[in-house]
């Protein structure tokens, strides 16, 4: 009990205390939700003529700590506790997923990036740009590792269960629109690519299986094998992901979200919600929508999907993590 | 940029190697430095105690009296900043442009630019504060890393080797000296594919047995014959220190020079005969186990004995002193200087108690000045109860993490409350005036060490322990009536991360305990 209130006031107001200390009785304490234990042991400390007139709320908010950024968010990844994030500024921010402090910045790109993934063993991080780059990062020494040149913006990255191949989604100019292509991480050559119609979104790899890969352009689905062949009918949806075992996907078609296994495809259930972007939770109990401004989240472990509550407070469109 | 004090080779007080000791290997790294040849980097590796950071002090002395010296960082496990990675290359750059006026010019540049470069990664540090202005301004200099394997590093392949590789076809101008322990991760750095070929290895641990021998008897009998000749108070046969006693002295050192040097300043102690002293020494059983290792327990067991002794008779009071300090001294995460030590522990007399331990400590004259081990292998001996057979001297670490915990915990309800700093209202820190003198007077360094570290002692301390139920009260004191002022000071000492952590930390040790 000592302890979650009291890392909840220094995160909440973690930039304000570190810039003046004497937020924390002007400002942090006298706004702790009222169920707090800080109250009862506190009150004394109060600024003189500070007194709670209307009532606080009840618990803490979702939120833990919010991070200001100077340019708008485009992309996030997350591994164990390090978040790598990806905005219109060139340089990507490695940030403390416990503190929500920076910890390093990557260097490289000389536009916007856009896309973002960590390997699975968590030592590296792909990243994909606007100048028509993705880029191999070492994390520990904050290097690039290997550089992968495309004709347009990289809009999509994703590394393979097997940690060897990389998918990009690149939209090049004419002809090059809607290419996927497929890397080798060891030699940085390109070994296939997969055209398709339309703009691609984005093409993502099963977490479990190297072979499988899905991609999403121009409101079409499609899974391939590694090889650039079809597997399974093209259906409508604007936004996909896995779940975490990669037997399941959480697909957005427009109208209502849907939950469905991917061989053979069966839909399992379906939130009658307008969507957006839309993922599962690492332990693969839960999925988070956005849509309209907000985050909802879903028990799918029963038979049907049982809401558990929003996470307000954007203001635009936010990008979700497990 | 903010470089480490203290990290360079000219400062603290490591001592370089005898004149005419370490001969071959010295002069191998002499004909390195001067030839022009494809081996840029030099690794100089050695076991534990086989002498790396003393020939790495005199390379670097000899290298300053060369002019070819250019920065030198010599990590420490003992210090924060002196084991940070993203330390090391802001430090370099701020010596080499201290150095080399070109480079401090192609430092700036840079550095106006875009300043930050603290929180820079390793790579971008390397290639913006030292690869871009020593190719700017064409320096011809050597760059020297000790101890390479005290920095933390979680890296499979050291990282500072790993971006090393990258970058040292860019500055064919620069030599590299890297000593270390030969670790899997510093091995594996240094076979990288671009190191590898540019690379000179040499093992301190093979060099010939009977060049390290002769050396440690040379060691032996000039700093002996030292003390002979400045001790006139004590009477020595003339051919004291005998040549037997010599070769005694080197069967028992087995190749360490950290054996070597912790004898000499045992004999030197001021307040016993030097002759009385070598005999000591001389009549330990001779034990050549793996390393040594047994050699050097035999000897600290007689050093701590008569440091005992030194103080007192054997009461259990004294030695429970003797504990109580140089658990602290040694179980610290920080080190701590004489005066943080009194106020953690409220012990008074320090100095007196660890004046005899004068050749296994490093106790500064100055009382603003940390207390360290002199070697590594000092702390490993005195708390493992294995090699630590004295029981009234073996330090416990869980008894005495512990201790340090309930230490802490009682100088943060002594000493924090609101507004410590006597800041003004509303005071924003960045435009506070003395705020480093403020800290000095009102925090000091003890508080400072008790917010920042206390968490960490206390993983430390076992669930079952006779003390379990203060530690719980105290804690529970702690939250109930000095949380804000801890947070407080952790927002001034600019560590609140460290706030989140140890409440993770504490989370971790309530939920081992069981009863959250």
């Amino acid at each position: 009990m000592w302890t979650n209130d009291s890392k909840r006031i220094l995160l909440e107001h973690f930039d304000e205390i570190h810039n003046s200390p004497c937020y924390l009785y002007h400002y942090a304490l006298p706004f702790c939700p009222s169920s707090s234990w800080l109250h009862e042991y506190y009150t004394a400390e109060l600024s003189q003529g500070v007194r709670v007139v209307k009532s606080l709320s009840e618990g803490w908010g979702m939120c833990a700590r919010t991070v200001p950024l100077d340019s708008i968010l485009c992309a996030l990844s997350f591994w164990n506790n390090t978040i790598a994030v990806g905005s219109t500024h060139k340089d990507i921010l490695i940030l403390d997923a416990i503190t929500g402090s920076q910890t390093a910045v990557l260097y490289g790109h000389t536009a916007g990036v856009i896309s973002l993934a960590f390997l699975p063993d968590g030592t590296s991080l792909v990243s994909g740009s606007y100048d028509g780059t993705a880029k191999l990062w070492d994390i520990q020494t904050g290097g690039v590792v290997k550089t992968f040149s495309h004709e347009g913006s990289v809009c999509s990255v994703s590394i393979s269960a097997d940690n060897t191949t990389i998918a990009s989604g690149s939209n090049g100019s004419g002809a090059e629109v809607g290419t996927i292509y497929l890397w080798n991480i060891q030699t940085g050559a390109c070994h296939k690519t997969i055209q398709q119609e339309g703009r691609i979104h984005h093409a993502i790899f099963s977490p479990k299986d190297p072979q499988t890969l899905i991609s999403v352009s121009g409101g079409i689905v499609q899974q391939w094998n590694i090889g650039g062949h079809k597997v399974g009918p093209a259906y409508a949806g604007y936004h996909v992901s896995f779940s975490p075992d990669g037997t399941q996907l959480i697909l957005d078609t427009g109208y209502d979200i849907r939950i469905q296994t991917i061989n053979p495809i069966v839909v399992m259930a379906k939130l009658y919600k307008p969507g957006g972007i839309c993922c599962f939770s690492p332990d693969g109990r839960r999925v988070a929508v956005v849509s309209d401004m907000m985050v909802t989240i879903w028990d799918i472990t029963g038979p049907d999907p049982h809401f558990i509550g929003d996470l307000v407070g954007h203001t635009c469109q936010g990008h979700s993590s497990p | 940029m903010r470089p480490t004090d203290a990290a360079g080779y000219s400062s603290g007080n490591r001592q370089g190697c005898l004149k005419g000791t370490r001969a071959d290997v010295l002069l191998q790294l002499e004909r390195w430095l001067k030839d022009e040849q494809d081996h840029r980097v030099f690794w100089l590796n050695g076991l534990a105690g086989t002498g790396k950071s003393t020939i790495a002090q005199t390379f670097a002395e000899i290298g300053f009296a060369d002019g070819k010296l250019g920065a030198s960082f010599f990590c420490s496990r003992d210090f924060e900043n002196r084991s940070n990675l993203q330390a090391i290359f802001p430090t370099i750059a701020y010596q080499l442009a201290y150095r080399y006026l070109p480079f401090r010019e192609a430092l700036l540049r840079v550095l106006r630019a875009k300043p930050g470069i603290a929180q820079d990664s390793l790579c971008s540090q390397m290639d913006r504060i030292i690869v871009g202005p020593l190719k700017a301004s064409r320096v011809r200099t050597l760059i020297m890393i000790d101890a390479l394997d005290e920095c933390k590093d979680e890296e499979p392949a050291s990282a500072i080797l790993s971006v090393l590789s990258r970058y040292a076809d860019e500055i064919p101008n620069v030599k590299f000296f890297i000593t270390g322990r030969p670790e899997p991760r510093i091995r594996s750095g240094f076979r990288l594919r671009s190191l590898r070929p540019i690379t000179e290895v040499l093992r301190l641990h093979d060099v010939k047995q009977t060049s390290v021998d002769s050396d440690i008897k040379l060691f032996f009998r000039i700093r002996l014959t030292d003390i002979a000749k400045t001790r006139s108070d004590c009477d020595f046969a003339q051919d004291w220190p005998n040549s037997l006693d010599i070769d005694i002295l080197c069967k028992k050192a087995a190749g360490l020079f950290i054996y070597a040097s912790t004898v000499v300043k045992f004999i030197a102690f001021k307040n016993r005969t030097p002759t009385e002293q070598l005999d000591r020494i001389i009549s330990l059983p001779q034990d050549t186990t793996h390393e040594g290792r047994s050699g050097i327990d035999f000897l600290y067991t007689q050093v701590l004995g008569q440091a005992v002794n030194e103080v007192g008779t054997d009461a259990e009071e004294i030695y429970s002193r003797f504990r109580t300090v140089l658990g602290a001294v040694l179980l610290v995460l920080n080190p701590l200087s004489i005066t943080a030590l009194s106020d953690l522990l409220r012990v008074s007399n320090i100095p007196t108690t660890l004046r005899s331990l004068h050749s296994l400590l490093l106790v500064p004259d100055n009382t603003e000045v940390p207390i360290q081990a002199f070697h590594k292998s000092f702390p490993d001996f005195l708390t493992d109860p294995v090699r630590c057979k004295n029981q009234q001297l073996f330090v416990e670490p869980a008894v005495h993490h512990t201790e340090i915990l309930l230490s802490c915990l009682r100088l943060m309800g002594e000493r924090l409350k609101r507004n410590i700093c006597n800041l003004e209202d509303y005071a924003i820190l960045s435009e506070a005036k003395d705020l480093s003198t403020c800290k000095k007077e009102y925090i000091g360094d003890a508080l400072e060490y008790a917010c920042c570290f206390w968490t960490k002692h206390l993983l430390k301390v076992p669930y079952s322990n006779p003390h379990a139920e203060e530690v719980q009260g105290a804690i529970d004191k702690f939250f109930r009536t000095h949380l804000l002022y801890w947070i407080e000071v952790l927002a001034l000492t600019g560590n609140l991360d460290i706030g989140v952590y140890a409440m993770n930390d504490v989370e971790q040790w309530y939920s081992l305990v069981g009863t959250v």
